[in-house]
């Protein structure tokens, strides 16, 4: 077992007399990353091959083609969050066609649901629920949109897995909705033992007023409290470009590290605006915030050293077959590295696409074999950890990782428990 | 209140900056209310062409001349900012409003037509740039400038508050002394009796699109500027910030649009120390209804009939 605690308790000492001595006035002495040393693939990743592995009857079956939808904000603001899962599901989808063991052809069918509005979401929805189709769906990519649409979803028995959507909430109404990474509980609370980790004393939480962001915020804040770990401020923000009010507000409250709960849109603004009035404080957000975009808006100078957590692990750094096979097929396909969620957007493939060839045994894939399949579904293996799904949809377990900006780039810590 | 003066020093600079960019905003709002009795509700995408045409300028600049001071940049920048809101303000003037003015249109289509060519500007943004927000290059870094105690104004809050305050001297003198800054005073007074005056009211309609939709311009520069951003939507919000500053000051007249901006930045920065962010917007409508329930035409207008 590898010992941080030393070079943590040194390289904290070290940053307190560094800060101490420094001569910037408006950054608190409190916390610094300095000794955040992070191993270079450091994940719980799973080393397992994929469904290649699996063998079924080839069935005397007449052909046909099922559908898997997937629907997220391809196009909007926050899209760079959500193409990366696209590209994967429809990877897996093209190699196992490609396969062609599933007596079946699997069309994958994505639909926009632009800016992930709640609002739009249902419409979007009857797409894949009047379409008779369409056996499962991947989505949505954001909690939001996933809340609004649970409920048709369910009536119509259309079983749906989400590579990103984070939120605790989703699963608490016996929907068929199967989670692929862990949820906002596990990372807010990952999150906060970071930041009593890191030593930071005061913290101002902020978040967008969105079921993902208020819901990681929240329960950041309450982990924090639970810690003993004071919090300066807490702010809801309409997202907007003029973030003056905000800075001034957390400019007041002197706090060692500013949690910001929200996506990459506003992420960008706050921390560009932040760094321009002065505010030094280390700058923590979440899966959300987790693009190279936030680098590439707010300025690189401005964005370094900030931390993002995530339930996610970086395809690109890990060491095992699975993972660079699939690193390698996608730039191959897509003409650039995985970006965020595209391996558990894989893996939503593979999952559907295991259950599609369980229900086309008995000749027929329908909705319900689907859904019965994820249910029971025992060691289902995916490349970025193997699937059992408990009552809710949740799975067991989950690792969250940190990350931080460093020289323009976001790089990969390790996972939190091996970093404090 | 006590929270006011504590706050104050924390937040005047934003509350300036923030405020001389939707007085410059309220400007167009408030001269084409004069003289047409018509809210333009398509001037937010005026101030997203002035954002739009800064970055592009920008971008095409620092390509050009990289060596060169930002501050001469974003001068240099001033130019197309201005006249292509300027023209565009036009433009819109011929296409949404003219014919509707020739048929002698109630009031409600004007408002429908404003309404669809704000849409419409938006979106055909929209479908050229794409739905992501765009990066202003940095021109020059921004840091803290001025200190006094508790005060802090950043440079670029410096710059767009001079810029702010230049344009809208600039603006109320050629409104006060020139013969078309007559011209328009006389349509907003009214328009009949000005054409048997001599004036050409069209010409002059035009006139003030022109100028508003240049004051947009350079809101435009200056907020993209400020905050680094270009996106299809992002006059939505100014706009109508802006519509409220220059109700608040009084429609129609110009130095209540400046007066209205001013104090909604202010105003929405203090109340943002004093109950949280969350209230701001919240205080700057509730300013206004009690301003409106004592002043109906605002606060620099008197009674129904003048108009100036």
């Amino acid at each position: 077992m590898k010992h941080r605690f030393t070079p943590l308790v040194a390289g904290t000492v070290l940053a307190l007399f560094a800060s101490a001595c420094s001569s910037s006035g408006t950054s608190a002495a409190g916390c610094s990353t300095d000794d955040l040393a992070g191993s270079a693939s450091g994940t719980a990743a799973r080393l397992i091959s994929v469904a290649a592995a699996k063998t079924h009857n080839l069935l005397a079956q007449a052909g046909g083609t099922v559908k898997v939808g997937f629907f997220g904000d391809l196009t909007g603001g926050n899209s760079a969050l959500v193409t990366g899962s696209r590209n994967g599901a429809a990877l897996a989808i093209e190699q196992r066609n490609t396969v062609g063991d599933l007596g079946v052809t699997v069309e994958f069918m994505p639909i926009d649901n632009k800016d992930a509005s709640s609002d739009t979401a249902p419409s979007v929805e009857q797409k894949f629920i009047q379409d008779k189709g369409v056996v499962g769906v991947i989505g949505g990519a954001f909690s939001g949109e996933t809340l609004a649409v649970g409920e048709l979803f369910s009536e119509a028995g259309l079983a749906h897995v989400s590579p990103s959507a984070t939120n605790p909430d989703i699963t608490t109404h016996g929907w068929p909705f199967f989670r692929l990474l862990s949820t906002d509980v596990v990372q807010g609370a990952k999150a906060a033992a970071l930041i009593d980790g890191l030593g930071c004393e005061a913290i101002a939480v902020i978040n967008d007023k969105t079921d993902y962001g208020q819901g990681l915020a929240d329960v950041v804040s309450a982990e924090l409290a639970k810690l003993g770990t004071t919090v300066a401020l807490t702010e809801g923000i309409e997202p907007t470009t003029d973030y003056t009010t905000l800075v001034a507000s957390i400019e007041a409250a002197k706090p060692d590290l500013i949690f910001y709960g929200g996506y990459t849109k506003e992420t960008s603004l706050i921390i560009k605006q932040l760094r321009e009035a002065g505010v030094d404080a280390l700058f923590m957000s979440g899966d959300g915030s987790k693009e190279q975009v936030i680098v590439d808006q707010a300025g690189a100078a401005n964005a370094e050293g900030t931390i993002l957590t995530c339930p996610c692990a970086d395809p690109n750094v890990a060491t095992d077959d699975a993972s660079m096979k699939f690193v390698a097929d996608y730039t191959a396909k897509y003409g650039a590295a995985p970006s965020i969620y595209a391996a558990e957007g894989y893996d939503a493939g593979l999952v559907m696409l295991e259950a599609i060839a369980a229900s086309a045994e008995d000749g027929k894939v329908t909705r319900p074999e689907i859904v019965a399949f994820l249910e029971a579904a025992d060691g289902l293996e995916g490349i970025t950890k193997s699937y059992t799904w408990d009552d809710t949809g949740e799975i067991a377990g989950g690792v969250i990782i940190a990350y931080q900006v460093k020289d323009g780039k976001i790089v990969q810590l390790g996972s939190i428990d091996d970093l404090i | 209140m006590d929270c006011l003066t504590t706050e104050l020093p924390f937040r005047i600079a934003g509350g300036l900056s923030s405020g001389s960019i939707i007085a410059l905003i309220a400007l167009g709002y408030t001269l084409v209310y004069g003289v047409l009795q018509l809210i333009n509700f398509a001037h937010s995408e005026i101030f997203m062409f002035g954002t739009l045409t800064g970055m592009l300028t920008l971008n095409a600049l620092t390509v050009a001349v990289p060596s060169a001071p930002g501050i001469l940049l974003l001068a240099a920048a001033l130019v197309p900012c201005m006249l292509i809101s300027g023209f565009a303000a036009v433009g819109l003037e011929r296409i949404a409003y003219r014919p509707l003015r020739r048929r002698g249109a109630p009031r409600l289509a004007y408002l429908i037509s404003a309404i669809g060519a704000s849409l419409f500007m938006a979106n055909a943004v929209r479908l050229w740039r794409g739905s992501n927000p765009e990066t202003y290059p940095t021109v020059i870094a921004v840091e803290p400038t001025i200190r006094l105690g508790d005060i802090k104004f950043l440079n670029r809050d410096v710059i767009v508050i001079v810029v702010a305050i230049v344009m809208m001297i600039l603006l109320d003198q050629f409104v006060r002394r020139s013969r078309v800054g007559m011209g328009i005073r006389a349509v907003a007074q009214d328009a009949e009796t000005a054409s048997l005056m001599g004036v050409d009211i069209d010409r002059i309609i035009v006139l003030t699109f022109f100028i508003g939709g240049a004051m947009g311009g350079v809101a435009g520069l200056m907020f993209g500027f400020s905050f680094g951003r270009q996106m299809f939507d992002i006059g939505f919000l100014p706009g109508i910030k802006a519509f409220t500053a220059a109700v608040l000051g009084g429609i129609g007249s110009i130095r209540g649009a400046m007066l209205g901006g001013l104090s909604i930045g202010l105003i929405e920065n203090i109340s943002a120390g004093c109950f949280g962010t969350q209230w701001k917007d919240v205080s700057v409508f509730v300013l206004l209804v009690l301003v409106l329930m004592f002043r109906p035409t605002g606060i620099l207008r008197q009674g129904q009939g003048q108009k100036t």
